[in-house]
């Protein structure tokens, strides 16, 4: 009912589509992570769609870019924490 | 026609329809008791528009018609030409005579462009003497009743209309008729009782003739009447030679309507054969909208504000009753009704599209149980963007919509008069304001309570559909461009909603097209909340209310992949303690009864923690499980729990791979009995080929033969869905189910090691809940 | 089927012989027609600048060959679509414009005009309202709301001869190319609706896709 474009969903799961000869060519286990990098940038399918690009791609890979630093951001802090910690230890 | 006196009548305007020499009839239910049938001169006209030549051929042959026929020329306005058009105006002095003249008209010159020439004589009349089902009127007749004045005294905004006296007769047989065929008939009307063998045919008709006669009835409620009652009793009828004075009005016979499936959103609906009346109503429950959760109230409410006769209301679609609402106001505005919708696309670059045709905003919700959540809505989101921004077809389209800007929109040529679609909807939208501000006021326990609810979703079914209709090919005065407008200003609105949460420190948890659900330590009170409300209605224009204050809520993920975040599907508790599900088994009317309880049964139990749940109450979950499966194991489930009711998606012969409802409607067609694409079919899982056993069949199925593997791993899979968030995964709950200790299969988790990759079990949120959780690897 | 190379002598030095082959995947051979194999084909793609009406009928409209030329002829100047059938999916025609090496999508993109329409009658409003131009016109699914038959039959044969003749008004001043799908079941046209906009046209072609044969775009 009006709707012509697909999904921003749609054109996600065809982009990973796109990406199955890649896929197939990695060890099992890198296939795994690149799993978890597709699915980390459905956290942000929203912003990909408000975002209207007509190669929206980018906007995916962006996304897993957030989903990655905020790993990294948690792993420093929680870092920061245990080295503080020890330090408290130690003295 | 000599001066008699002029006769006096209030009361309340009960059915209208065309006659082929009376004009119109009006059935009037009289103050004083009594039911009149009334007569109206009613003339109604259409036009035609097309190339001179054409036009004049068009009149002469109007002239050699035997018709009475008045013919001239209009100058009258289109919707979206401001300049008035110059048409042939054709009046027929008898509106029954103009369905067939259209007809044959428009067969001879189909080149021409026709306006105002399949109005509802209803919608005709409501827009002249503002009629409309059951509204409160006076009216002036002479002797043989012919109407001279009619004056409408009361108004379908009206919040607390008296309800009219209205007789009402209630029949139903005393079977399923598709299950079993019906013994009697049992009839009631007020404190009477009857029963009625089905036969002998003769003293059955006998008897309901007399009853029908004694009693008068204005309204006949009954179930499957559409479908099996009257069409069986009028076959009988016939049969017999005895008349059934099932329509008040003998010179009419009884209207027929055929069976039809539609699509409607993606669904496929079917809709039973309609026997109409004249004279009185018949409203038959299993084949009327809306019947399941408001029954008659509802149907009242869709007649009083479209106009459109109950006995039609109750049956046709929210598209529909929208659709005669917009042809009730464009006859009212002088604005010409198509016959053909012509308003194609205006064309737009293909970069424009992606901004462009995009739904509603869906924000992924960051997956998980979380504490201190506020749910908020905004009221008829849709409607109230296309009333506070004007939008409509008129409207949208002439201009781009500005993004980042949510301002009025003009309407070409009327400055600040609304167009169609706002003036249609206002007063509608008004009145549901108007009932949820009631609703949240009444207590509970007042009976009005039940009305006013009844009322609300009647209005919100319509509310809800009018944005579809916007853009719908089918609607006379639809566009996609309003249709578009209505949704880029709904994004900005969702957008500024969130921006002014975070700014009041909030974080944004999800978002779902109207609704938002916003978290920050510390929520408990509606006045931690109101500051947020009041900033966000200001700064998107449009009403939002708080839909409370959760105890706690679990947005779930993608049964497919726990990684995958998926919009409006969660579960929670609100502050008072009732239950809010959308998108698990316990909202799918298609899941056996028998699951559904189970994981409501659950939600309850968790429900009543406070804040956590602890071991105790998921003991007690285990124990209901336990339970449940034991009488599942038994074979001691009532076979009724455990049947899945499924529409059928299309005509059987158009399956490829038959789908298990459509193997169940095999079996019935096997016996005789044909479903339709739309309607539902009930079965049962059974072991092995053809894995279904139909509801339906004259012979009941075999318990032993029930796939308890099948309804055992549904349960199970039901359970997961509210007990993943509070840690319990499918392998934890069967371990807890089984009583061992199941080694943990090792290759779901990665202990350390792997580097960089080590996923964790999805658990509750604890600290950060802004992180997304990981949860098992398919490794 | 077995290997030559793995004589009996062999498989006494522990190499795995299979019993009988079994692959149950499908071998990914996805390969495109090179020009020569594709001028085997009876048909010739629409010239740029030729003024003729091309009619193209296949599955699904033909919409990924309609949708690829449309991102062809976007790379060369303006271009006007109507969407027939709610098949104009802008993602295919933007990536289809990146693989062929579009340094300007946005440019590419805003050169495509296209309108929708959702009924018969909207279809013949489109053409109607198409004033004639230099730039070339695709109609992707021209027939997809004539088989609706909600409208009877009459009306709906009269509107597709009024659009046939709008199709050749368009088609005097520059290339037409127009998409349909065939009925479904039967093979043959019952409503004669498709034999009306076949008659019209200057070059009609029946795409029967046997694998994953693509058509010629532009030479």
């Amino acid at each position: 009912m009006g709707r012509t474009l697909p999904s921003i969903t749609m054109a996600f799961l065809q982009e990973q589509e796109s990406f199955n000869r890649f896929r197939r060519a990695l060890r099992r286990s890198d296939q795994l992570v690149l799993d978890d990098l597709f699915a980390s940038a459905r956290q942000h399918l929203s912003a990909a769609a408000y975002a209207a690009h007509s190669l929206p791609f980018e906007s995916f890979l962006l996304a897993m870019l957030i989903e990655e630093h905020k790993q990294v951001l948690q792993l420093r802090s929680m870092l920061e924490d245990l080295l503080a910690e020890r330090g408290n230890k130690g003295s | 026609m000599a001066d008699a006196p002029a006769i006096e009548r209030t009361g309340w305007f009960l059915d209208i329809y065309p006659h082929q020499h009376d004009g119109i009839v009006i059935w009037f239910l009289g103050e004083d008791g009594g039911r009149y049938r009334l007569r109206q001169h009613f003339p109604v006209t259409f036009y035609a528009d097309g190339p001179t030549p054409r036009l004049r051929l068009l009149w002469r042959h109007l002239q050699n018609m035997p018709l009475k026929l008045e013919l001239s020329r209009a100058r009258r306005r289109e919707l979206f030409h401001r300049e008035p058009l110059s048409l042939l105006s054709i009046q027929v002095n008898q509106p029954a005579e103009l369905p067939p003249l259209f007809h044959s008209v428009a067969r001879d010159f189909p080149d021409l462009t026709y306006y105002d020439s399949d109005i509802q004589l209803a919608l005709r009349h409501a827009a002249v003497h503002n009629t409309f089902p059951l509204a409160r009127c006076r009216v002036v007749t002479d002797s043989e009743n012919w109407i001279k004045d009619i004056k409408t005294l009361d108004s379908p905004w009206e919040l607390d209309a008296p309800a009219p006296p209205l007789r009402i007769l209630r029949m139903r047989p005393d079977s399923d008729p598709a299950r079993l065929q019906p013994g009697s008939l049992l009839v009631n009307f007020e404190r009477y009782a009857y029963r009625l063998a089905l036969k002998p045919e003769r003293p059955l008709l006998v008897n309901l003739s007399a009853i029908l006669t004694r009693h008068d009835p204005d309204l006949i409620l009954t179930s499957w009447g559409d479908t099996w009652i009257l069409p069986h009793l009028l076959e009988c009828s016939r049969r017999c030679g005895i008349p059934l004075p099932l329509n008040r009005d003998p010179g009419c016979g009884v209207a027929h309507r055929p069976e039809h499936t539609y699509f409607s959103y993606g669904q496929v609906i079917y809709r039973g054969q309609q026997v109409h009346l004249f004279g009185r109503l018949h409203l038959d429950g299993r084949n009327v909208m809306l019947w399941d959760d408001y029954e008659l109230e509802g149907s009242l409410e869709v007649a009083r504000v479209s106009s459109l006769p109950l006995q039609t209301a109750a049956r046709v679609s929210p598209g529909t009753a929208i659709s005669s609402m917009q042809i009730l106001t464009a006859l009212r505005m002088g604005v010409l009704v198509p016959w053909h919708k012509q308003q194609a696309e205006r064309p737009k670059t293909a970069l424009e599209m992606f901004a462009a045709d995009q739904g509603g905003l869906v924000y992924q919700p960051i997956t998980g149980l979380h504490h201190d959540v506020a749910g908020i809505d905004f009221i008829s989101m849709y409607p109230g963007i296309m009333v506070h921004f004007n939008i409509s077809p008129e409207t949208a389209g002439a201009r781009k919509p500005k993004p980042g800007k949510l301002e009025r929109i003009e309407t070409p040529g009327m400055g600040d008069e609304p167009g169609l679609v706002p003036r249609t909807l206002a007063p509608l939208l008004g009145k549901r304001l108007a009932f949820k501000n009631r609703l949240a006021s009444t207590p509970r326990w007042n009976p009005r309570c039940k009305s006013y609810e009844a009322r609300a979703s009647a209005q919100k079914w319509l509310l809800v559909t009018c944005f579809g209709y916007l853009g719908y090919k089918n609607a006379r005065f639809g566009r996609i461009e309003a249709h578009e407008a209505v949704t880029a200003y709904s994004r900005e609105a969702l957008l500024r909603a969130k921006e002014a949460a975070e700014d009041l420190g909030f974080s944004v948890l999800h978002m779902y097209v109207d609704g938002m659900w916003v978290k920050k330590p510390g929520v408990r009170t509606v006045e931690d909340m109101q500051p947020l409300l009041e900033t966000i209605a200001e700064q998107t224009g449009l009403p939002i209310a708080l839909d409370g204050i959760y105890r706690w809520v679990a947005f779930l993920p993608s049964r497919l992949d726990a990684r995958v975040p998926v919009a409006n599907r969660y579960f929670g508790v609100f502050q008072d303690g009732s239950i809010k599900v959308r998108g698990i088994e316990a909202r799918r009317r298609d899941s056996p009864p028998f699951i559904t309880n189970t994981q409501l049964k659950i939600l309850r139990m968790l429900a009543s923690a406070e804040r956590a749940v602890d071991g105790a109450s998921l003991e007690r979950v285990y124990e209901l499980l336990r339970r449940k499966l034991r009488l599942l194991r038994a074979g001691a489930v009532p076979v009724s729990e455990l049947l899945v009711s499924q529409k059928l998606s299309r005509e059987l012969d158009e399956y490829r791979v038959p789908s298990p409802p459509a193997r169940a409607a095999a079996q019935l067609k096997a016996v005789g009995k044909t479903l339709r694409a739309g309607q539902k079919v009930r079965f049962l899982y059974t072991r092995g080929e053809p894995g279904v056993h139909a509801w339906d069949l004259p012979m009941p199925p075999d318990p032993s033969t029930l796939d308890f593997a099948y309804y055992r791993e549904l349960l199970l899979r039901a359970s997961v869905s509210v007990l993943e968030p509070f840690g319990v995964s499918r392998t934890k709950l069967e371990e807890r189910l089984n009583g061992y200790t199941q080694a943990v299969a090792s290759s779901l988790f990665t202990s350390g090691g792997a580097g960089l990759y080590a996923p964790q079990t999805f658990a509750a949120a604890t600290q950060d809940s802004t992180l997304p959780k990981w949860s098992q690897s398919k490794g | 089927m077995t290997n030559p190379l793995l004589t009996p002598a062999l498989t006494h030095w522990g190499i795995a012989r299979a019993s009988h082959m079994r692959y149950s995947g499908r071998m990914d051979t996805s390969f495109t027609l090179t020009p020569r194999q594709a001028a085997e084909l009876e048909f010739t793609p629409p010239r740029p600048g030729k003024r003729e009406l091309l009619v193209i009928a296949g599955p699904h409209a033909v919409s990924q060959y309609m949708l690829t030329l449309a991102a062809r002829m976007a790379q060369r100047g303006r271009l006007r679509v109507l969407d027939g059938g709610n098949r104009f999916n802008a993602y295919t025609v933007a990536r289809e414009l990146r693989r062929s090496g579009t340094l300007d999508q946005t440019r590419a993109l805003s050169r495509i005009h296209v309108a929708r329409a959702f009924t018969c009658h909207q279809v013949l409003s489109l053409l109607e309202n198409s004033p004639c131009q230099k730039a070339p016109t695709l109609v992707i699914d021209l027939l997809d709301t004539f088989y609706d038959e909600s409208v009877n039959l009459e009306e709906r044969r009269r509107l597709a001869h009024k659009c046939a003749g709008h199709l050749r008004r368009l088609s005097r001043y520059a290339t037409v190319a127009v998409s349909v799908r065939p009925p479904r079941p039967p093979r043959t046209d019952p409503t004669g609706i498709l034999e009306i906009i076949q008659d019209a046209a200057d070059q009609f072609v029946f795409h029967q896709p046997q694998d994953s044969g693509q058509m010629p775009l532009l030479p």
